[in-house]
């Protein structure tokens, strides 16, 4: 299984708790936002603009990084305002 | 009689070697309200050198909810004076310089280059990449924070580390702030308190610090997460949205306008355009205060990926070259 975790605006739509998906079909971070699109779609586009950071156990990676069975994969758009 | 700083120096991480090195640095505090001044008010005390304060703002009624350094006695003052007023108060020593402006092309490189440290308290991404841009050119560190609802972010970035833009290299399109979403005293205040202890950390023992470290907080529900950037790379400048002042214009770019009608009308910008134009030409997007014109240059990235986009961070009347003079605003 892999651990999805969304931040920011994001949990106002997938929730709080962690996401976990199959790990089967899933080789990248790409396929995982694919993966994510088809149970949400509106949640997927959020995923895919390209302000949204990705974080792969903990480490910030591009959207062709690789993801396998074990990760925790965690999303994130930046705020501004203080 | 106990000394002013027994207690930090009690410290092993601090001590009369880190009290010195906390005296001797100079730390630049942009934007003076629920993130800076905490964030100054806390540096203050621990003993800082010098804080200077930038922000052009005055103290209203509905900043007092978080911004509880403040008091009515201080509505109407411009946030700088109020905050000096109060650090000097606290902290005889400590150096408070106070610049009532805002943060611009035109002043930010002085005074990132006249301090060892920034902290950006602001509430817009131009000013982030802005204090980033020149922070990672003079290589001093940034601690960047923001927060919207109680959805936070705060890491240490340049001076070393990658910068804002390695992490971010482009802003939301509709990017909510604390104006639009609102925001809770104690999240805001918990995260300026944080800056300052990053920058303590940052003046007496850097390896201490959050530097490429970036901590995500959802301060409603409690959840935090600490993300390491420290291997992201620096975005390809055709990627990211140029920040520029009214020198680094050029004949060729189009001036896009993005404000309302009756903005333009009441201060008319010749020769700009309201639309981004179709050419090669660099399409340098402006507003009154850089926000609409950065989501509208990110817009306008999103439809055609590395055309040159830009904003022009423009002062009210202030026209491209060759109408400017500089230097004759003072």
């Amino acid at each position: 299984m892999i651990r999805v975790l969304f931040f920011g605006r994001l949990s106002d739509r997938a929730g709080i708790e962690p996401w976990r998906l199959p790990a089967e079909g899933i080789a990248t971070v790409a396929d995982l936002i694919a993966r994510v699109a088809a149970r949400d779609p509106a949640l997927g586009r959020e995923l895919a603009a390209p302000e949204v950071l990705v974080a792969v156990n903990q480490r910030v990676v591009s959207r062709s990084a690789k993801v396998a069975a074990g990760d925790e994969v965690a999303f994130l758009p930046p705020v501004t305002g203080g | 009689m106990a000394g002013r700083y027994d207690r930090q120096l009690a410290l092993p991480q601090i001590g009369p070697e880190g009290q010195r090195r906390l005296a001797a640095s100079r730390v630049l505090v942009v934007g003076v309200g629920g993130l800076g001044l905490p964030a100054a008010a806390w540096l203050a005390g621990a003993g800082v050198g010098q804080i200077t304060l930038v922000d052009h703002d005055r103290v209203e009624l509905s900043n007092l909810h978080r911004q509880v350094l403040f008091t009515e006695v201080d509505l109407g003052s411009p946030k700088v004076v109020a905050c000096a007023r109060h650090l000097r108060a606290l902290n005889p020593e400590v150096r408070v310089v106070e610049r009532p402006e805002r943060l611009a092309p035109g002043n930010v490189r002085a005074l990132v280059a006249a301090h060892d440290l920034v902290l950006d308290c602001a509430d817009n991404f131009a000013a982030t990449y802005l204090l980033s841009d020149h922070c990672r050119a003079l290589g001093r560190p940034l601690v960047a924070a923001s927060i919207a609802g109680s959805h936070g972010h705060l890491g240490v970035f340049c001076g070393g580390a990658p910068s804002f833009r390695a992490l971010f290299p482009l802003p939301p399109a509709d990017a909510p702030d604390c104006a639009g979403a609102g925001v809770l005293g104690p999240a805001v205040g918990a995260l300026g308190l944080l800056m300052a202890q990053e920058a303590i950390k940052l003046a007496v023992d850097p390896a201490a610090s959050l530097a490429g470290r970036l901590l995500v907080v959802d301060l409603w529900h409690t959840r935090t997460s600490l993300l390491d950037f420290r291997a992201a790379p620096e975005p390809e400048p055709a990627e990211t949205v140029a920040i520029l002042g009214t020198p680094e214009l050029t004949p060729e770019d189009v001036l896009v306008d993005v404000r309302s009608p009756p903005e333009r009308a009441a201060d008319p910008v010749p020769g700009a355009v309201t639309a981004a134009p179709r050419q090669a030409a660099r399409a340098v997007f402006f507003c009154a205060t850089g926000r609409r014109a950065l989501a509208a240059a990110v817009r306008a990235l999103a439809e055609t990926p590395g055309r040159p986009v830009g904003v022009w961070l423009r002062q009210p009347g202030e026209a491209p070259a060759p109408l400017a003079s500089p230097g004759a605003c003072g």
